[in-house]
C-alpha cells in the first residue's frame, strides 16, 4: 500500500542531497559568474579605453609634420603592443592620406620588412594573422606584384573570413591582376562574400581594363554573369558594349535586367533598340529595368515603349513607364492628353500617380498665375483636360491651400466650367469646407448658383494673398 | 469530501504531476540553454561579419546607390503626440534611396493635422495601387518640402490593414514596418539591409532589436544618451527584451526557426510578403502571423526562405511605464499568440515545416501557451499537497532556488551578450541595475505575468479580444 509519508520520506533522502548540491553549485556559479564577468568586463573596458588613448597619441605623433619623429624611429623605440597600434595607424594613413604620405608609409613598411612578413603570414599564419595581413596589404598602396600574387593565392583559403578579407583587399588595391583571385572567390562552393561586395571589387579591379571581365560574362554560371554585368554597369565603358548587348539576350532574367541598367549608363544610341526589346520581356522586373534605362537615356525613340508600358498588367512597370515618359517628353499637358486618348484608363491613372508625385499638378496650377502668357494658356488647357478626365482630388485641394487667391479663383472657374460631375462635386465640397476662403466661396456660389456655407465658417486664412 | 492519501488515483495523480512539472522544467531549461548557446554563436558570427566590414570600402561607396531602395511604412492611430518627431527621425536616417509612407489609420485625434502642418502636405492624385484588400483609402498626401514623405489617410481598420495599405503603395523591393512611437538609429537600415544582402535570394525578413527609449535623452529625433529609467516596469521590460532578443531570437535565427520579427522594426521583401497575402487582420499580433505564413509558404513550395535577426539594427521604442498599460500590451501579445497558433495549427509537430514545425511552434505551444496552465496548476496544487503532507518543504525550497538561479543565469547571460556585442546600456551602472531587477522579477512580477496570460487565454476562449491602445507621452528631449 502506498503511503504519502513514506513517499515524502523517500524524496527527502538521496534526492534532496542531490538537489541541495545542484542548487549550491548553481548558486555559487551564478554568483561567481556575475562577479567574474563584471570584474573582467571592467578590466576589458579600461584596457580598451587605454588603447584608444594610446592610439590617439601615436596617431598624433605619426601625423605628417616635419617636426615629428619618423615612423622608423617610433617603431624602434616602441613596445610590442605599441607596434601593433603603429601598424594600424600606418595602415589607416596609407589608405586615407595624400600620395606623399602614402609613399612614405610604404617606404617605411618595406624598410622594416613588414611587407614580406605580411606576405608570409598570408601563406602560413593563423586565420587571424591571415585576415590581418590581407587587410594591411590591401591598404598598402601602390600594391606590389608580390602582394597581389599572395592575395590571389590566398583567395583559395578554406577560411571564409580570409576569403572575405582577400576580396576586400583586392578591391582596395584596384589592380587588374587581382581579377583571377576574385573569380576564384566567386567560384568557391561556400559563399563567403556577398555578391554586392564581390561585384564592387570586380568593378574596382577592372576599371582600367573592363575587357578583362568579358571572359566572366561568357561563363555558364548565371551568378558570375550577374556579377560581371553588375560590375560593368558601374564601369560603364563603351569597350564592353558588344558583350553587354549579347548579355541583353541572356537566358537568365537577372542578367538581362542588370544589362539593361549597364546599357543605360553607357549612353549610346545603339542601346535604345535593345532596351526597347527588353521592354517587351516576359519577366516584369526586366521590363521595369528596361523602362528605367530608357528614361535615363531620354531618347525620343523610347517613347513607343513607354506608352506600351503604361498598358502593362504589372503596376511597377506602368509606374516606370510613366517615369520614362516624363524623362523623354517632359511633364506636359499635351502628353497627358495623348496618353488619355491612346491608352486605357489604367495607363492614364498610373501616369497621373507618378507625375503628380513629381510635382506635375503643382506645376500646372502654378502656371495659372498669368506672368507668362503662353504658359498660362497651356496650364488652362491642361487643367481642363485633367478635370474632364476626373482628376479632381488634388486639384480640388489646391483650391484650399494654394497661397495665391487669384490662382484659386481661376482654378474654381475652371472647375465650374468643367463638364465632369466629379468636378462639380469637388467644388461643392470645397465650398462646404470651413477653410474655404470667403471670396472663393462667393465665386463658387456665383458660378454654380449654390448657397455658400454659414457666415463665420469661411474665415480668411493667415498669409493668404 | 476527504481525500484518502492511500487512494491509488491520488498516488497516480501526484506522480503524474511530479513528472509533468519536472518535464516542463527540464524541457524549458534545456531549450533555453540550447538557445543561449546558439544565440552566443550567432552574435559572435554576426559581430565578426560586421567587423570584417564587407560593405565598407571606397568602391562600394560608389555602388551604394545599387543598394536596393526602401520604403518605411509607419501605421499611425492617434499618435499626435509623437508622430512629427518620429517622422523627422525617419527622414534623418542614413540611407540613400528612402521613401516614408505614414498611414493614418482613421485617427480621431490631430495626427493628420499635425503632419499636414509640419510637412506642408497637399493632397495627391494617386490612383494606382496594389492588390492587397484594405479599408477605403480616403486621400493621399505628398509633402511640398520633403519629397520622400507620403501620407495615406484611410478608414480605421487596424494596424495590419494600415500596413497592407502601405504595402499597396510601396514601389520598392523591400519595405520596413515600424511604429510611430519608435525611433530608429541612423545606421539601423543599413545594418538590416546588410543582413539581407548576405543572401538576397533567400532572406525575406529581418528583425532588428527593440530597446527602451524611456529615460534616454532624445534630440532631433535621435537617441543621444541612452539612460535606463528608474521605473520598475521599464527596467523589468528591458531585461525581458534583452533575454528575448539576445538570448532567444538570435539562436532561433541561426537555425531558421525565428517566429517573430518585431512590429517596431521588421524589414520584409515586398514580393514575398505580397505572395504570402500581406498582413493578416485576423490577429492582433500581425508581426508573428506574417512570419508563420512566410515560413509556411516557403516550406510548402521549397523556396528556402529565411528570417533572420540583426542585433545591431536598433530601434528605440517607448515602453509602458504603468502596470495597466503593460498588462494591456502583454494580454494582447498572448491573445495574438493564441490566434496565430490556431490559424497555423497544422504546422505544429509537422516535419514538413522543418525547425519551425518541429521546434519553434511546439515550444510556443508547450511553454508559452501551456506554461501558464502548468504554473496555475502549481499554485492550486501546492497548498493541497502541503496540507496533505505530500511535499517536503525542503525539497520544494531547493527546487524554487534552482529555478531562481537558472533564471538569473539566463538574465546574466543576456546582459553579458548585450555588453559584449553591440552595447547600448552604460556599464557598469545600467548592467548592475538590470541584474538587480532580474532578481526582483521573481517576487510579484512573474505571478502578475501569469495572471495576464491567463486573462488573455480567457479572452481568447470567450471572444473578448480587442486592440488595446497604449498612452503616448512623447520623447524626452535635451534639457
Amino acid at each position: 500500500m502506498w503511503d504519502a509519508r513514506r513517499y515524502k520520506g523517500r524524496m527527502g533522502s538521496q534526492s534532496v542531497e542531490y538537489l541541495k548540491a545542484a542548487v549550491l553549485i548553481l548558486g555559487l556559479t551564478t554568483l561567481g559568474a556575475s562577479l567574474a564577468i563584471f570584474f573582467l568586463m571592467e578590466i576589458h573596458f579600461r584596457r580598451q579605453r587605454a588603447r584608444e588613448v594610446r592610439r590617439l597619441v601615436i596617431a598624433s605623433r605619426l601625423s605628417p609634420s616635419p617636426d615629428e619623429p619618423s615612423p622608423e624611429i617610433s617603431w624602434s623605440l616602441s613596445s610590442r603592443a605599441d607596434r601593433e597600434i603603429i601598424l594600424d595607424v600606418l595602415v589607416d594613413q596609407s589608405s586615407s592620406g595624400d600620395v606623399k604620405r602614402r609613399n612614405a608609409v610604404r617606404k617605411t613598411v618595406m624598410g622594416l620588412g613588414l611587407h614580406d612578413q605580411w606576405i608570409r603570414d598570408l601563406g602560413h599564419g593563423s586565420v587571424a594573422a591571415k585576415v590581418r595581413a590581407a587587410r594591411r596589404l590591401g591598404a598598402l598602396q601602390p600594391a606590389s606584384s608580390e602582394s597581389i600574387q599572395a592575395l590571389v593565392q590566398a583567395s583559395l583559403d578554406p577560411s571564409r573570413r580570409v576569403r572575405l578579407a582577400v576580396t576586400l583587399a583586392l578591391g582596395r588595391l584596384r589592380d587588374p591582376d587581382g581579377i583571377p583571385g576574385l573569380i576564384r572567390v566567386a567560384h568557391h562552393p561556400v559563399r563567403a562574400v556577398p555578391d554586392l561586395t564581390l561585384a564592387a571589387a570586380l568593378a574596382a579591379c577592372a576599371e582600367g581594363e573592363p575587357t578583362l571581365l568579358s571572359g566572366l560574362m561568357r561563363r555558364p554560371e548565371p551568378r558570375l554573369r550577374i556579377m560581371a554585368t553588375w560590375a560593368l554597369s558601374e564601369i560603364a565603358d563603351r569597350t564592353v558594349l558588344g558583350p553587354l548587348l549579347d548579355l541583353a539576350g541572356d537566358t537568365d532574367p537577372e542578367v538581362r535586367g542588370k544589362s539593361a541598367r549597364a546599357l543605360a549608363r553607357i549612353q549610346c544610341p545603339e542601346t535604345v533598340a535593345v532596351l526597347m526589346r527588353l521592354a517587351r520581356d516576359p519577366i516584369w522586373f526586366v521590363r521595369v529595368r528596361a523602362l528605367d534605362a530608357l528614361g535615363e537615356l531620354r531618347d525620343p525613340e523610347g517613347e513607343p515603349a513607354a506608352l506600351r508600358g503604361l498598358e502593362d498588367p504589372a503596376l511597377a512597370v506602368r509606374l516606370r513607364a510613366a517615369f520614362a515618359l516624363r524623362r523623354i517628353r517632359g511633364m506636359k499637358g499635351e502628353v497627358a492628353a495623348r496618353v488619355l486618348s491612346i491608352t486605357s484608363r489604367r495607363g492614364f491613372n498610373s501616369l497621373i500617380s507618378e507625375w503628380d508625385r513629381a510635382g506635375f499638378l503643382s506645376q500646372v496650377v502654378a502656371g495659372l498665375s498669368p506672368c507668362d502668357w503662353p504658359r498660362f494658356r497651356e496650364s488652362v488647357a491642361t487643367v481642363r483636360i485633367l478635370l474632364d478626365a476626373g482628376v479632381t482630388r488634388a486639384l480640388g485641394h489646391f483650391l484650399l491651400v494654394h497661397p495665391h487667391i487669384k490662382v484659386r479663383l481661376r482654378l474654381a472657374r475652371l472647375f465650374a466650367e468643367s463638364s465632369s460631375p466629379r468636378a462639380k462635386e469637388e467644388l461643392a465640397s470645397v465650398m462646404r469646407n470651413p477653410k474655404c476662403h470667403p471670396l472663393l466661396a462667393a465665386e463658387i456660389a456665383k458660378k454654380t448658383s449654390a448657397k455658400p456655407a454659414a457666415p463665420g465658417c469661411n474665415r480668411p486664412e493667415k498669409g493668404v494673398a | 469530501m476527504s481525500i484518502h492519501l492511500t487512494a491509488p488515483w491520488f498516488r497516480e495523480f501526484v506522480q503524474v504531476t511530479q513528472w509533468v512539472v519536472l518535464g516542463y522544467f527540464l524541457t524549458l531549461t534545456g531549450l533555453y540553454l540550447t538557445l543561449l548557446l546558439l544565440s552566443w554563436r550567432w552574435c559572435r558570427e554576426y559581430k565578426h561579419k560586421v567587423m570584417a566590414q564587407p560593405f565598407d570600402f571606397e568602391t562600394l561607396e560608389r555602388l551604394r546607390r545599387l543598394v536596393p531602395p526602401l520604403t518605411i511604412i509607419v501605421p499611425a492611430y492617434n499618435e499626435a503626440v509623437v508622430i512629427v518627431e518620429s517622422v523627422r527621425s525617419l527622414l534623418g536616417l542614413a540611407y540613400a534611396q528612402l521613401e516614408i509612407v505614414v498611414v493614418n489609420d482613421g485617427s480621431t485625434d490631430s495626427t493628420l493635422l499635425k503632419l499636414i502642418e509640419a510637412f506642408s502636405l497637399r493632397k495627391a492624385e494617386v490612383r494606382a495601387s496594389g492588390d492587397l484588400p484594405t479599408r477605403t483609402v480616403r486621400d493621399f498626401y505628398v509633402s511640398e518640402v520633403e519629397p520622400r514623405l507620403v501620407v495615406i489617410d484611410k478608414e480605421n481598420g487596424g494596424k495590419a490593414d494600415a500596413q497592407n495599405a502601405g504595402i499597396n503603395f510601396c514601389q520598392t523591393p523591400y519595405f520596413l514596418v515600424t511604429d510611430a512611437d519608435s525611433l530608429l538609429e541612423p545606421e539601423a537600415l543599413t545594418h538590416a539591409l546588410r543582413a539581407v544582402l548576405e543572401d538576397p535570394e533567400h532572406i525575406v525578413a529581418v528583425g532588428g532589436i527593440v530597446r527602451g527609449v524611456n529615460g534616454s535623452i532624445v534630440d532631433g529625433g535621435r537617441v543621444r544618451r541612452p539612460y535606463l529609467q528608474m521605473n520598475f516596469w521599464v527596467v523589468i521590460q528591458v531585461i525581458e527584451y534583452l533575454r528575448s532578443f539576445l538570448a532567444g531570437r538570435a539562436g532561433w535565427s541561426l537555425i531558421n526557426g525565428l517566429l517573430v520579427v518585431p512590429g517596431a522594426f521588421g524589414l520584409f521583401q515586398k514580393a514575398a510578403c505580397v505572395a504570402a497575402g500581406g498582413f493578416s487582420t485576423r490577429t492582433v499580433t500581425e508581426d508573428l502571423e506574417i512570419i508563420l505564413r512566410l515560413h509556411a509558404y516557403s516550406r510548402e513550395r521549397h523556396l528556402g526562405w529565411r528570417v533572420v535577426f540583426a542585433p545591431d539594427a536598433v530601434c528605440w521604442t517607448q515602453m509602458p511605464t504603468r502596470a495597466r498599460a503593460l498588462c494591456g500590451q502583454r494580454i494582447r501579445w498572448h491573445e495574438g499568440l493564441w490566434q496565430s497558433l490556431c490559424l497555423h495549427w497544422r504546422m505544429c509537430f509537422n516535419p514538413r515545416y522543418g525547425v519551425v514545425g518541429m521546434l519553434s511552434l511546439p515550444h510556443q505551444v508547450m511553454h508559452e501557451i501551456g506554461g501558464p496552465f502548468v504554473e496555475l496548476g502549481g499554485f492550486v496544487l501546492l497548498p493541497l499537497f502541503f496540507i496533505y503532507g505530500v511535499i517536503d518543504v525542503k525539497v520544494f525550497s531547493l527546487y524554487l532556488a534552482l529555478a531562481f538561479f537558472v533564471g538569473t543565469l539566463f538574465s546574466l547571460a543576456a546582459v553579458l551578450l548585450d555588453q559584449t556585442t553591440f552595447p547600448r546600456h552604460r556599464f557598469p551602472h545600467d548592467a548592475v541595475l538590470l541584474l538587480a531587477f532580474s532578481l526582483l522579477e521573481y517576487f510579484g512580477y512573474r505571478q502578475l505575468f501569469l495572471l495576464w496570460r491567463l486573462a488573455a487565454s480567457w479572452n481568447f476562449f470567450f471572444g473578448k479580444i480587442s486592440w488595446r491602445a497604449s498612452e503616448r507621452t512623447g520623447f524626452a528631449t535635451r534639457a
